[in-house]
């Protein structure tokens, strides 16, 4: 391996460490409000681990679905229920 | 004479990209060591703002004029028109949860 | 430019801190500004370093959705307002 793979190498294992820490915080968290907005930054290190292995067309949808309409649909979900108030 | 002028053009590149990288890490830096909301706020505007301006600029210089520098002169347009925008909504939000400063003199909003 | 990238990764890290321990939800929705905004710079190094500039409208897209995932909960998590004052 030469010294640009040995990087690259380590960044995108550092990305999935960080995606699965992100993860079990989105579980276990007893805010939801808290949940939400770490499942958006859940989304964006999806997209880059996509970009970084080489599948472009996956990262768009990501970005569209995952990052933008789901976390519309559940701020909207919450916001209906009147639940998260009292926390 | 041409093969100075590449050079010249890739440190001209690399002091936009390192400077963004600063501010970049700067702003990190700020969200944790300040101690109140408000200043947290202010600190995450201004570095922000600058690191990824200068960050695309770096970018612009490292390309030349093409087709795709106009996209990064597109995504820097976008980001100079609603990155202020989202962080005034989001003081805004902040003041409906009642988060105060902490040495505030006089509230302007509620009069 | 992929120690660049690995910087920004280390202030991604360091500004996660400040999501998982921030004392309310206004905090929390400033950091998520601040690593959308890094991973959007991410990106477009990506696709320097892979020398595929059609990588850039990923980031373009994704520049879209940041700013649509803060002035939805912006506009969605307030709380209602007592006795319809408007400030």
């Amino acid at each position: 391996m030469t010294g640009g793979k040995v990087v690259i190498y380590v960044i995108l294992n550092m990305l999935m460490i960080f995606l699965l820490f992100t993860a079990f915080f989105a579980v276990f968290t007893k805010n939801l409000l808290n949940s939400i907005i770490t499942l958006a930054i859940f989304s964006a290190i999806l997209i880059v681990i996509f970009v970084i292995l080489q599948a472009p067309d996956a990262a768009l949808a990501e970005a569209v679905i995952g990052a933008g309409l789901t976390l519309t649909f559940f701020v909207i979900t919450i916001n209906k229920t009147k639940d998260w108030q009292n926390e | 004479m041409i093969n100075s002028i590449s050079i010249l053009r890739e440190i001209i590149a690399y002091v936009f990209l390192i400077t963004g990288t600063y501010f970049l890490i700067s702003n990190a830096i700020g969200m944790i060591r300040f101690p109140d909301f408000y200043l947290r706020l202010h600190a995450s505007s201004k570095c922000l703002i600058a690191g990824s301006i200068s960050v695309l600029m770096g970018c612009i210089v490292l390309e030349g004029i093409s087709y795709i520098s106009l996209k990064l002169i597109i995504i820097i347009i976008f980001l100079l028109i609603t990155n202020p925008v989202a962080i005034h909504a989001i003081a805004h939000f902040a003041y409906n949860y009642s988060i105060k400063p902490q040495k505030i003199v006089k509230n302007d909003i509620k009069q | 430019m992929l120690y660049l990238i690995l910087a920004i990764i280390l202030s991604i890290i360091i500004t996660f801190y400040r999501l998982i321990k921030g004392p309310s939800v206004p905090d929390r929705l400033a950091a998520m500004n601040s690593i959308g905004v890094m991973f959007l710079m991410i990106l477009v190094l990506l696709s320097y370093y892979f020398e595929r500039k059609i990588y850039i409208n990923v980031a373009l897209v994704y520049g879209v959705s940041i700013f649509m995932n803060v002035l939805i909960m912006v506009k969605y998590l307030q709380k209602p307002e007592k006795g319809g004052s408007s400030d």
